[in-house]
């Protein structure tokens, strides 16, 4: 009995990790609707990630082994599968981007460009690497996070292709398609800031209650409900929303921390 | 790195150039524990960035490639157009397989049977990190061992399936091109990443050859193997190795019973 309580924590991990695997496969298929499943997968697959901690905490079966598993298999989906999707989403702004008559004029050395531009999305797993590699041995992270979580770096840069492909008629998601998404010069600007702000030495609120009393969980409150609304009106289009509002608020938390302090 | 072009090789279509990129991926992997050592830079970090690369390379790629074999076997549900199918729909078995039109649910769910290799890779491997008994021998198979085992599959399928060797035909049609012979080596190596064997590991502490037997006859075999075999001599070194260490045990046991 004892045995097969902590194994629980441990399958759910493994989870985890097809549902990564799954997605890299799902994008690298050819299927119309590739970029959506494999966000649904990402989706699943963080909520094995949370539920694996969770219920190891329930069952109080927490181990050097689940840890160790849990990093492993966060790897594969929160580091190689952002980074394959944004390879081939890449692939696929390139195409649009940059059409035949621009691509006419242009020398061989723009050619290469075009033709392996869209692998500079390894960044994001290498980073990603870097990142879990710390968090496990890192003991201050706890309570708040060092860094942006992997985890919210995998769910903007999955969601990307999916709003892209979004067709809807309102005036600014038409614009946000064509000059935010559907730019290689823009998606590699994200790409790098997505991958210092992981590795970056800035402390991060996690959405961890000690108690559910509001003082000293303002942040916290102030954070999920603006993120319920958002949620609640854009769906999809809250998601990087969401995420640049988190490192705002954290910021802005940082600074009052400091300024308590003194 | 290595393991990610592996898995994007795999998928897009270049299952030929995948086992490349994991025996790039396995000279990175002796290199940066070798140097660490000898700039006397091992960390704790170091330790989790290896493993963390591992998974991908040796637990995910190797899956992912079997996942590709096993679903160009089972056409109709294969998406996946790969260089792979021309070569076998030339053999004479790939015709029938053609003529199936409907396509069974097994057929879309066996394939899938592939990730329990990164499956038992991420246990081995999590295992391995917590573990301070491995340092002279290897207690079940290494991840690195079993990618490379079936990373050797895509090239030896190539070559087989250009040359007119009978014994070599014979391989391809019964083991490689034979679903549930693949699926029988996907669940025996799973196993055996995890089962609790010891088994040689290449560490000398000493070149005598009293103590180092067993490793300089395996390496003297691997040696006439790649010579005469070339690819061929992957799974057959991998095979050797597991046996060696078996009778090494036993040979071990029977020592210290006496």
């Amino acid at each position: 009995m004892d045995n097969i309580k902590r194994l629980i924590p441990n399958l759910l991990t493994a989870g985890n990790l097809v549902c990564g695997i799954l997605a890299i496969i799902n994008i690298l298929t050819p299927k119309t609707y590739g970029f959506e499943q494999s966000l649904y997968l990402i989706i699943a697959a963080l909520g094995f990630d949370f539920l694996d901690g969770f219920v190891a905490r329930l069952l109080k079966v927490q181990s050097e082994l689940g840890k160790q598993l849990d990093s492993l298999a966060d790897m594969v989906t929160f580091g190689v599968a952002p980074g394959i999707i944004t390879i081939v989403f890449l692939k696929w702004s390139y195409i649009d981007f940059f059409t035949e008559e621009y691509r006419h004029g242009m020398s061989d050395l723009g050619h290469q460009i075009i033709e392996y531009g869209p692998y500079f999305a390894l960044v994001i797993p290498i980073f990603a690497l870097f990142r879990l590699a710390k968090f496990n041995l890192d003991t201050r992270q706890t309570s708040s996070f060092i860094g942006l979580p992997t985890p919210a770096m995998t769910i903007f840069f999955a969601v990307l292709p999916v709003l892209a492909l979004d067709n809807s008629q309102s005036i600014w998601k038409i614009w946000t398609i064509e000059h935010v998404l559907i730019n290689p010069i823009v998606l590699i600007v994200l790409i790098l800031i997505m991958s210092i702000l992981m590795v970056g030495e800035i402390p991060l609120f996690a959405l961890k209650f000690k108690n559910f009393k509001w003082k000293g969980n303002e942040v916290r409150f102030i954070f999920l409900t603006i993120t319920l609304v958002l949620f609640a009106t854009l769906l999809f289009w809250s998601i990087p929303l969401i995420i640049i509002l988190y490192l705002i608020l954290s910021i802005i938390n940082n600074v009052l921390t400091k300024t308590n302090e003194v | 790195m290595g393991g990610i072009l592996a898995i994007l090789f795999a998928l897009t279509g270049k299952i030929e150039w995948a086992p490349y990129c994991i025996f790039i991926a396995i000279i990175f992997d002796f290199f940066d524990g070798f140097m660490a050592g000898l700039l006397k830079a091992k960390s704790d970090k170091g330790k989790q960035l290896d493993s963390l690369a591992d998974i991908v390379t040796f637990g995910v790629s190797p899956g992912v490639m079997m996942f590709v074999m096993l679903q160009v076997l089972y056409p109709g549900v294969g998406s996946i157009n790969i260089p792979l199918s021309d070569i076998y729909s030339g053999q004479g078995l790939g015709s029938n397989f053609n003529s199936i039109e409907a396509v069974s649910i097994e057929f879309i769910i066996i394939p899938y049977l592939a990730f329990i290799i990164p499956i038992f890779a991420l246990f081995r491997l999590a295992k391995y990190n917590i573990d301070t008994k491995q340092s002279t021998s290897f207690i079940g198979v290494p991840t690195a061992t079993m990618a490379i085992f079936f990373a050797s599959f895509p090239l030896l399928i190539k070559d087989a399936a250009t040359s007119q060797t009978d014994f070599k035909n014979w391989v391809l049609e019964y083991i490689f091109l034979n679903p549930p012979v693949l699926l029988i080596l996907t669940v025996l190596f799973s196993v055996l990443m995890v089962v609790k064997i010891p088994l040689i590991a290449l560490k000398f502490k000493t070149y005598k050859w009293v103590d180092n037997e067993i490793r300089y006859i395996f390496l003297g075999l691997c040696l006439i193997s790649i010579i005469t075999l070339k690819f061929w001599s992957i799974p057959v070194i991998v095979i050797l190795y597991i046996l060696i260490s078996l009778v090494n045990n036993m040979t071990v046991k029977s020592k210290t019973q006496k």
